[in-house]
């Protein structure tokens, strides 16, 4: 048996053997399933990306666009926080990321314009300096909210109503339910304090510059 | 719960207001729920007075529109809302 992989997850050290995983997907996913498990912090399923300070938070489900959008932001010049996962710290509202490589799938790689790596195991993991750019992990303010939906015609990057960006919130949390009213509290004070949006992406690319195209300043 | 019957909310419930958008937390059952813009204009009315044909007839009057089309939409509202404790009882047809 080898020794185990030692990971730090936004504050919580985890163990998971190589073996007992068919992919390194599958072992981030194992690692990131401990951290909520065992974090004593609000935790949500979200990329995250830093300009000028700020961060920019993509929270929704696996397979939304959260890690290709997240990886063409990072060559655009963004900072990058994660692909996966943020903390939101109750008190201030800032985030900081998990910083784990980016996983992409083949499809997201030559999307890039990356040289594909058919691992055989679906995404390969990317590394933030891979993309040309640098990671971030101290806790910063959120400037934006982006809800990203694929497959559009065209893409646009509008206005999110309250109530989509307060369920879009809420419905990434991890693990609300260990903090309860608080989380809701911090919930509803984050979505008061950002911007959000529905980015409808045509494209990685032309995604990415419309969320390089959204204002930045660290209030 | 009858048409004839005040409606109120329930206790332990926690709103909330971002932008425009109401949400509500019910603390025993430690559930979140984001309101609609029916289910918003609902709950603004339940005041503890008001009946269902009251509400009704308000939002009928505040939208201008049909009294019939306002009602199945204020009770479906008020059976989601029951369904999450936040008010008591379900209104019946």
């Amino acid at each position: 048996m080898t020794d185990p992989v030692v990971l730090d997850v936004i504050g919580v050290r985890v163990e998971v053997r190589a073996e007992g995983y068919g992919s390194v997907e599958d072992l981030y996913a194992a690692a990131a399933r401990l951290a909520v498990e065992r974090s004593p912090e609000l935790l949500f399923h979200a990329g995250a990306v830093e300009r000028d300070g700020v961060a920019v938070l993509f929270p929704g489900e696996s397979g939304t666009g959260k890690s290709t959008t997240v990886a063409a932001c990072v060559r655009r010049g963004f900072g990058y926080l994660t692909d996966e996962m943020i903390a939101l710290d109750l008190g201030t509202g800032a985030v900081r990321g998990w910083p784990r490589p980016i996983m992409l799938t083949p499809w997201a790689q030559e999307a890039l314009g990356l040289p594909v790596r058919d691992s055989g195991e679906g995404k390969a993991a990317v590394s933030c300096a891979e993309l040309g750019g640098t990671t971030i992990e101290a806790a910063l303010p959120v400037a934006h909210v982006v809800g990203v939906r694929r497959g559009a015609a065209a893409t646009t990057l509008g206005p999110m109503a309250a109530g989509d960006l307060l369920t879009l919130l809420l419905s990434s949390s991890f693990n609300h339910y260990r903090h309860g009213a608080a989380a809701w509290t911090a919930v509803a004070a984050l979505a008061g304090r950002v911007q959000g949006w529905w980015l409808d992406a045509a494209d990685v690319e032309s995604a990415a510059a419309a969320v390089a195209g959204l204002p930045y300043s660290r209030s | 719960m009858t048409a004839a019957r005040p409606l109120s909310r329930a206790h332990a419930v926690r709103e909330l207001h971002v932008d425009g958008a109401v949400t509500l937390f019910h603390e025993p059952t430690q559930t979140a729920l984001v309101l609609n813009e029916t289910a918003s204009d609902v709950w603004r009315l339940l005041d503890g007075r008001r009946t269902v044909a009251d509400i009704v007839e308000e939002l009928a009057q505040m939208y201008a529109a049909d009294a019939g089309t306002i009602r199945s939409g204020v009770h479906a509202a008020l059976r989601q809302l029951a369904d999450h404790h936040v008010i008591d009882g379900a209104p019946h047809g």
